[in-house]
């Protein structure tokens, strides 16, 4: 029984990143997926150097939090570190996925994050898109850093190095990294002709329910200051 | 209204909302795809939360102008009162298509209109396209701006919210949902380069009739080309 939980994790982790990769918000070697095996504090990781069109369930990566590695075969990612420190910190969340999309690492490299500029990215973000200050990956402070900036919001920038996304399940965290770059896109476009029309005075506070309700994985305690 | 017929204007929702899918105008979660019932205050309509790739027809929302849903199952996409605006205003719309694009919304966040450039603009949507002002998404207000912004045409762009186009039919309303993002890419490319000169004032008049015989759906006397 407990096999066949965790093959379906397997199984999960790679629908979720065969999704960014058609998506194209990762190419080869870029980015990597995990989710959570269930309470326990472990996780299902897509190896280093993945290969995104031929990879498979065998190929990902069984560890527990600590470092230890619980399968044979590949070595996890090396953004581990990454996704364990948002696992540590937040509870409800099932899935981590740190992508290289295209417009939203421009805005990673000029050091940019997203202001508001769609009701949307309340609801399923939780607001502005911030960018965590630069981390060494691989690092723990890149961790300390990416949940910094995320505060008790569901995506973040990082510093030169892309997009970090976490959720309640596979299916809106794969969701959070695709809007993220739609959101990069364009809000960069906007930058190109004009400026935006950012929308923080607004009365938005009918969205933030929806998302405290919806989409929010962070611990009740961050959500009072929201 | 019959079931097989009513299944049949469920089957125009799922085509014309796939068709958007598939042409990148929409993503998992956005935008909105709705058909009018002949006749009847009512309509179908995309579901809220709409996941494009795996959606039926049995999650397309039947329900009245009224807000009461007559359907069992989804609840509908949250932006339907706009949707009845644009079909109570306007007799013979059919179809209306609300997407994300993504050029044309960089445009409506950046509130930009898009003059006539290329004279099928004027053809099928009937001139330039306005940028509706701000107002929270889901209420009376939004509805308000959006269709003054639309005018005697059949797309606008939404501030900090995207497209509406309208047609006298789904196929109309795809095709718009389209030229809108084209024209929006364009307008973009050219202001980057120096600036879009627009065609308005030459080419405008001798399209307006095409546009008043085959796609039009405003209820005014004619058009106008200018803002």
């Amino acid at each position: 029984m407990a096999i066949e939980k965790e093959d379906q994790y397997r199984m999960e982790v790679v629908r979720a990143a065969k999704a960014i990769f058609n998506k194209h918000l990762v190419e080869n070697n870029e980015g990597n997926v995990s989710i959570r095996n269930g309470k326990k504090e472990e996780l299902f990781i897509t190896p280093s150097a993945n290969q995104y069109d031929t990879l498979n369930e065998d190929q990902i990566v069984h560890m527990a939090f600590d470092g230890t590695p619980l399968s044979s075969g590949k070595l996890p990612s090396t953004e581990v570190k990454l996704h364990i420190a948002i696992y540590n910190s937040r509870p409800k969340v099932q899935c981590v996925i740190h992508t290289h999309s295209t417009y939203a690492s421009m805005l990673s490299i000029l050091r940019k994050g997203i202001p508001l500029i769609m009701e949307e990215q309340i609801i399923y973000l939780g607001g502005s898109i911030d960018i965590a200050p630069y981390g060494e990956a691989h690092t723990d402070e890149i961790g300390k850093a990416a949940l910094n900036a995320l505060g008790c919001k569901n995506g973040a920038l990082l510093a030169n190095h892309g997009v970090i996304v976490c959720g309640r399940s596979a299916t809106e965290t794969i969701k959070f990294a695709e809007f993220v770059e739609k959101l990069a896109k364009v809000y960069w476009g906007t930058l190109q002709i004009g400026e935006p029309y950012i929308l923080e005075k607004e009365n938005l506070d009918k969205f933030r329910t929806m998302f405290k309700s919806l989409f929010a994985n962070c611990p009740r305690s961050m959500l009072k200051e929201f | 209204m019959s079931l097989i017929n009513e299944d049949l204007l469920r089957i125009e929702v799922v085509n014309g909302a796939k068709k958007v899918f598939q042409k990148g105008l929409v993503q998992a979660g956005e935008g909105n795809i709705s058909f009018r019932i002949p006749n009847k205050d009512e309509l179908l309509i995309t579901p809220t939360f709409n996941t494009y790739d795996d959606f039926e027809k049995a999650d397309i929302v039947h329900m009245k102008f009224n807000g009461k849903v007559l359907s069992e199952g989804r609840l509908p996409s949250s932006e339907y009162k706009l949707h009845v605006a644009v079909y109570q205003l306007r007799p013979k719309v059919m179809a209306v298509i609300h997407t994300h694009s993504p050029y044309a919304t960089i445009m409506s966040a950046a509130i930009k209109k898009i003059p006539v450039i290329i004279e099928e603009q004027v053809i099928f949507l009937g001139g330039y396209i306005d940028v509706s002002e701000f107002a929270s998404a889901h209420t009376d207000e939004f509805s308000k701006n959006a269709i003054q912004a639309l005018g005697t045409r059949n797309a606008t762009l939404m501030a900090n919210h995207g497209v509406l186009v309208c047609g006298r039919s789904m196929k109309h309303a795809v095709k718009m949902a389209e030229l809108v993002e084209k024209l929006a890419w364009i307008h973009y490319g050219a202001t980057l380069m120096g600036g879009t000169i627009s065609i308005s004032e030459n080419s405008c008049p001798m399209f307006i009739d095409d546009f008043e015989s085959k796609f039009s759906t405003h209820r005014e006397f004619t058009s106008r080309c200018e803002e």
